[in-house]
């Protein structure tokens, strides 16, 4: 492996200035994006963003500093020192970190087909394409479609040893039908809302999608359901199918188990948890026997797959919740050791200019036993929930609620075929989990990238996935 | 190194010179050093600088964007090139949207570098730890204190040129006590001695205090007193979903259709204005074009909607300069909203049984097409009863629309405040009726 020089000589100038530790992060993203509307293309657009991120700890004070400037990387090496210094003036704990395997290793994204050698025109026919097969579908005011392409060189190296080179691909695309019928409008989505699905793949993924196939059935669900009533307020038994339970997981597993925000990290911005440090040791019930929960950062085409965290540990499997009960968090050195652990792998950054900090990978619920069938056959009077519209949930992530774009009726144990608009339901995070009866089979199972998961101060998004098949919920406050 | 206007003008010559259609770049600075404190210690320190170069490229109804953060010039004409390069594989858009023409300077240069010996980076560490190194036993603060610094600058082949900097130091400043108890305090500044951070922690320290022992309330109705930042997350939300663009194109604003027609209270009046002082100067949008001052909301009125390039263009109209970026239309955010003649202290005297409201947390859209919103409450709910606030509450969800909540208002502070954020609003308190809220937020046990 040739190793970059530049950085090796930075890290040798931190370890002569006494640093406990210090890591350098080399990001190089190129992207490319294409929207389409009503047939036209409505933006399309490139971009390449290049830089580099210092993390110093100097007497267990830690200090970051980014450029785009290759020439000034001692003078920003310098600032990351002095800013470490300046934390000195209010620490009370000194920051230490776990221990991880050295090692000089790559690791790249495992891809068929690279989506930057696709041509223009393959990727801009595939959109109207898809376009116009919505509108075979229904009377629609509106149809759009998206694809999204990013390729992401990495270099890590640090003054433990560890060199590391990754290069990630991600390819993602979604379409969506507007209708609009006596002054409403709603949208139905494939394969999920906002912009659909995306994953660390080349651009058989896109294929695989098959968001022309998919088309003419948005289009028809989306005529129909502007015409459809309301959905009923009470309380239901539901079956949450997987494009809504990613976010389920998301928002009420994923962040609640984050190491950093339990340890009060996020409390003024993004907010804590109800979750605490001692309750995987106690053995807290999350959920019902059903419920079994695992960070896997390994699952080929997921968008939270990667060969190394940003703390350069490697990629990682983690149980979560198991049963039910509570077993892990997600971790990074600096949290980990907190609680006489090793990280699992989870601290990342966004881009080149950011601190890395806990980020879900793929948290994912995992399969039960149950065909569709089954699930269904199993409620006497209720509603299936499909694909997220809206979500919000409290600063300790206990009071959730969602919208879904549609809702299918179930009466004695069969869909009815009547669909419902504006469904929305609310729980409390432990309760809600409890009252999983029943998890889908693997043959249901489906992964969904999140690539808008904000946190941190700057912000940061990050790009997470979550793998689910339907669940069903017991009497689920349907409804404001 | 920030982005001067000689530089960024060097740019576009550069650009300008060797465009072969109509090319219009985009400038954006940022540097900004954060010191990031939970636990009342300092957990993360950082700082960051980054250019970004957007350049788009149109011919005849086509149009391709480039976007690099690499300065030099062989980076800047080869993200040209590439611009150029995609064109030949695009079909017909929609319009062919005219250039920028308006050619009279727009150039305000409001860096403020005297920052830096007050906010910089040993600054802020000291500053922090006389705010929050000695709280009292049982609290403990989280929050960060940053120094920014940004430019946007525009040109385009046709001599149009804008360049706007500034500066800002933001506060965000939480103290909550071991029981889960707390309070907040969010302060954007872009001037020299606006912001006492001491005074800022205390006063949010002595509110957490008040905020000890929350009792447990059912959902429901109830009166409330929205404090400033509770009132922003609304009017936010007022501005991007009532006369954003986009919304009212695709019909699913809750005021689509609805132009001109009294939908709200008589005593709601919001512009949205780059000119007040109180809101953060960005005269131009994202497109070069020059902003204008909106009328929103004219008493209860409901007045223009926010346009960029685009929707303007597909509703027969000229645009607004409200353009953010390629298909979300227009959105105002420089929002004022006109003051009423209470107080807060008049609202809670007035109101028999109710909530006071600090802040929200985590709005979003239930239903676009019926304003419908949710949100958590955070960082300090009380109870009021018989004009006296009683105790602190645990959190409530919130689930109302927004045409109801702004037909409610029974109450508008003389006193307003500027709000934190990116860009910052500038409203008084409010005061509604029957404010729905529908959950809670504890675990039973």
């Amino acid at each position: 492996m040739t190793k970059n020089a530049q950085l090796l000589a930075i890290l040798d100038w931190l370890r002569c200035e006494g640093v406990d530790y210090a890591d350098i992060r080399v990001v190089d993203t190129m992207s490319e994006s294409i929207s389409t509307k009503n047939g036209t293309v409505e933006d399309i657009s490139a971009s390449r963003s290049k830089g580099y991120g210092i993390r110093v700890i100097h007497d267990g004070s830690l200090g970051f500093a980014s450029s785009r400037d290759f020439d000034a990387m001692h003078p920003t090496a310098e600032k990351a020192l002095r800013i470490a210094k300046a934390s000195r003036l209010l620490q009370k704990e000194k920051i230490r970190l776990a221990e991880k395997p050295v090692r000089e290793d790559c690791y790249e994204t495992p891809i068929q087909m690279d989506p930057f050698l696709v041509p223009l025109s393959d990727k801009i026919t595939l959109l109207l394409s898809a376009e116009s097969g919505m509108r075979s579908g229904g009377d629609l005011s509106r149809t759009t479609g998206s694809l999204d392409f990013l390729r992401i060189d990495k270099v890590f190296a640090d003054t433990e040893g560890s060199y590391l080179t990754q290069r990630l691909y991600e390819s993602g695309g979604g379409i969506m039908a507007y209708a609009t019928h006596d002054g409403d409008t709603q949208v139905r989505s494939y394969p999920n809302s906002f912009r659909g699905n995306m994953g660390t793949a080349g651009y058989e993924y896109i294929e695989a999608l098959d968001l022309v196939g998919a088309a003419e059935r948005i289009g028809r669900e989306a005529h129909d359901l502007v015409r459809a009533e309301t959905c009923p307020n009470g309380f239901f038994d539901v079956i949450i199918d997987a494009d809504q339970m990613q976010l389920q997981i998301h928002e009420s597993i994923g962040h609640p188990v984050e190491l950093d925000r339990i340890f009060g990290s996020e409390a003024a911005y993004a907010g804590m948890s109800f979750v605490n440090a001692g309750m995987a040791e106690e053995g807290f019930r999350y959920g019902s026997e059903h419920v079994t929960v695992v960070a896997d950062a390994l699952i080929p085409q997921a968008l939270g797959t990667y060969g190394f965290d940003d703390d350069g540990v490697p990629a990682r499997r983690t149980t979560i919740i198991d049963g039910g009960i509570l077993r892990g968090f997600l971790t990074s050195r600096d949290t980990a050791v907190k609680i006489g652990k090793t990280s699992n792998g989870a601290n990342r950054a966004d881009g080149w200019q950011n601190l890395p900090i806990v980020r879900m990978p793929n948290v994912s619920l995992m399969p039960g036993n149950l065909s569709m069938d089954a699930l269904i056959g199993g409620i006497e009077d209720g509603l299936l929930l499909r694909t997220n519209r809206s979500w919000s949930i409290d600063d300790r992530r206990v009071n959730f609620q969602f919208g879904t774009e549609i809702a299918h009726e179930i009466k004695a144990g069969k869909l009815t075929g009547r669909i419902y608009k504006n469904p929305i339901y609310a729980g409390i995070t432990p309760e809600f989990w409890g009252s999983c009866d029943g998890v889908g089979d693997e043959s249901l199972w489906k992964v969904y990238g999140t690539p808008n998961c904000g946190k941190g101060e700057p912000g940061q998004m990050a790009h997470v996935a979550h793998g689910s098949s339907p669940a069903r919920f017991r009497h689920v406050k349907v409804g404001v | 190194m920030m982005l001067s206007k000689d530089m960024a003008y060097q740019a576009f010559e550069l650009i300008g010179k060797h465009a072969r259609f109509d090319t219009a770049v985009l400038m954006a600075f940022g540097e900004e050093g954060l010191t990031r404190f939970a636990n009342s210690e300092i957990h993360q320190n950082v700082y960051h600088a980054d250019t970004e170069i957007r350049i788009s490229v149109t011919q005849g109804k086509k149009t391709a964007t480039v976007t690099t953060n690499q300065l030099d010039d062989a980076a800047l004409l080869d993200a040209l090139k590439k611009a150029e390069d995609i064109l030949p594989f695009l079909p017909e858009g929609e319009f062919a949207l005219p250039p920028v023409l308006d050619d009279q300077e727009i150039l305000i240069e409001a860096h403020e570098a005297s920052f830096e010996t007050t906010f910089g980076i040993e600054e802020r560490a000291t500053l922090l730890a006389r705010a929050i190194g000695t709280l009292p036993d049982g609290f403990k603060a989280a929050g960060s204190l940053s120094l920014s610094h940004e430019v946007r600058a525009y040109g385009n082949n046709h001599g149009v040129r804008r360049y706007c900097s500034d500066s800002s130091v933001s506060l965000s400043g939480m103290v909550m006590h071991d029981s889960g108890a707390s309070a907040y305090v969010g302060r954007t500044v872009t001037h020299p001695g606006e912001l006492d951070v001491v005074a800022e922690m205390d006063a949010v320290c002595r509110k957490a205090a008040r905020s000890l022992s929350p009792a447990m309330l059912e959902p429901g109705d109830y009166d409330v007193v929205l404090e400033p930042m509770a009132v922003e997350a609304l009017i936010f939300y007022t501005g991007y979903l009532g006369f954003g663009s986009l919304h009212h194109e695709t019909g699913t604003s809750c005021f689509a259709g609805k132009l001109g027609e009294k939908l709200i209270g008589e005593n709601i009046t919001l512009t949205d204005d780059h000119t007040h002082p109180m809101t953060r100067a960005f005269p131009f949008d994202f497109e070069g074009e020059r902003r204008q001052k909106l009328t929103l909301i004219d008493h209860g009125v409901i007045g223009e909607i926010a346009h960029d390039r685009m929707t303007a263009a597909r509703s027969g109209r000229k645009t607004t300069g409200h353009g953010f970026s390629a298909g979300n239309g227009g959105i105002p955010f420089h929002l004022v909203m006109e003051a009423g003649d209470s107080s807060l202290a008049e609202m809670i005297h007035s109101t028999k049984r109710g909530l006071l409201v600090s802040r929200f947390h985590y709005m979003n859209v239930v239903s676009p097409r019926e304003g419908l919103l949710t949100a958590l409450t955070r960082d300090g709910l009380f109870l009021i009863e018989d004009g006296v606030v009683t105790h602190p509450v645990h959190n409530l969800r919130f689930t109302d629309s927004l045409p109801r909540i702004l037909s409610h208002v029974v109450a508008l502070s003389a006193e307003r405040t500027r709000t934190d954020g990116g860009f910052p609003s500038y409203v008084p308190a409010m005061k509604v009726k029957d404010f729905h809220f529908t959950g809670k937020t504890q675990i039973e046990d």
